[in-house]
C-alpha cells in the first residue's frame, strides 16, 4: 500500500481551489458547490469559517477536504432545560447546579458542512476536521463568550461516523422528515469544558483559560 | 420537527427538547472524550502556527464505505 501524503489543516485561503475534488455520490453534489460557489464569500462576510485539509507538497492549492463551521443558537421550543430539575437528580450535566437560565435557546456551534475527497477516504481525516473544530470551540469560542453545543445535520449515510465522534442523534418525534433526510445530531460540551476551564471542578465560576 | 436549513438554528418540539433533555443526564460518551484527546494535541500546533499537520490512520473500513460528508 503506498504511503500516504503529508496532509495538514489550514484556514481556507482565496487561492484553494476545489474544482477538482471528488465526492464519490452525487447526494454529496451540493458540498463541492458550497465550497466552489460560496465558501469564500461567506467567508469575507463573516458569516461562517472554513478550514481545509490539504497536502503541503503538492505543487498546486487544491486541498482534499474542508469543514465550515458557524455559530448558532438550539431552540428547545417551550422546554427549559436548567430550570425544573430538583437538585437531587442533578447529576453534573444539563440542568447544572445552581443554575437560574430559565431561557429555551441555548448557544451551539454549527457543522454547515463537512467534505473529504473520495479518493483520500478511509484515513480518518474527516475525524481529525472534527476534532480539530471540536477543540476550536472548546479553547477558543466556549472560554470566551460561553458555548454549550456542538450540532451537525449529518447526511443519513454519515450518521454512523458523526456517533463515531461522540455525537448523539436528536430524538424526533414527528413522522415528517427533512426534505433533505438530514439527521440532527449534537455534542454536549459539558463535560469537556468542566474538566478544561473549571478551575472549581464545576462547582462554582469559570477558572479561566485551559492550559496549553 | 427540526427545521431543515443547514445554516439555520435548531429548533426543537416540546416533546423533541424533554428526550434531548433526557440525553443530557446521560452525559458525553466516551467517543467524546476521545475526540478531545486527538484534538488538544492537534490544537496546540495550530496556535502556534496556524496550521496542523493530521497523520492517516487507515481504517479497517474500505474507503468506499467511509461516509465523511455533512
Amino acid at each position: 500500500m503506498p504511503e500516504a501524503p503529508r496532509v495538514k489543516i489550514r484556514h481556507l485561503s482565496d487561492d484553494d481551489d476545489f474544482r477538482n475534488i471528488k465526492t464519490g455520490d452525487e447526494a454529496f453534489l451540493p458540498l463541492k458547490n458550497f465550497i466552489n460557489n460560496r465558501a469564500k464569500s461567506y467567508e469575507n462576510a463573516h458569516l461562517t469559517r472554513t478550514y481545509v485539509l490539504y497536502e503541503p507538497d503538492a505543487t498546486k492549492r487544491q486541498p482534499i477536504g474542508y469543514i465550515t463551521l458557524m455559530s448558532t443558537v438550539l431552540d428547545t421550543a417551550q422546554v427549559p432545560l436548567v430550570d425544573d430539575i430538583p437538585p437531587e437528580e442533578l447529576d453534573g450535566h444539563l440542568p447544572e447546579v445552581d443554575v437560574d437560565y430559565p431561557y429555551t435557546t441555548y448557544p451551539a456551534i454549527r457543522v454547515a458542512r463537512l467534505l473529504v475527497d473520495v479518493r483520500h477516504r478511509g484515513n480518518r481525516y474527516g475525524e481529525k476536521l472534527i476534532a480539530h473544530a471540536f477543540m476550536i470551540a472548546v479553547n477558543l469560542i466556549a472560554p470566551q463568550i460561553g458555548c454549550r453545543f456542538f450540532v451537525v445535520d449529518a447526511k443519513p449515510k454519515s450518521v454512523a461516523f458523526y456517533e463515531r465522534c461522540g455525537f448523539k442523534r436528536f430524538r424526533q418525534v414527528r413522522k415528517t422528515e427533512r426534505v433533505d433526510g438530514a439527521v440532527v445530531m449534537f455534542l454536549d460540551l459539558n463535560d469537556v469544558l468542566n474538566s478544561t476551564h473549571r478551575s472549581d471542578g464545576g462547582k462554582g465560576g469559570w477558572g479561566g483559560f485551559l492550559p496549553t | 420537527m427540526i427545521d431543515s436549513n443547514p445554516f439555520g438554528p435548531v429548533r426543537l418540539t416540546d416533546e423533541e427538547a424533554q428526550l434531548f433533555k433526557e440525553d443530557l443526564q446521560k452525559g458525553a460518551p466516551d467517543s467524546a472524550v476521545r475526540l478531545f484527546q486527538l484534538g488538544q494535541a492537534m490544537y496546540n500546533e495550530f496556535l502556534a502556527t496556524g496550521e496542523v499537520e493530521v497523520e492517516a490512520e487507515p481504517s479497517k473500513v474500505q474507503p468506499s464505505k467511509v461516509k465523511a460528508v455533512a
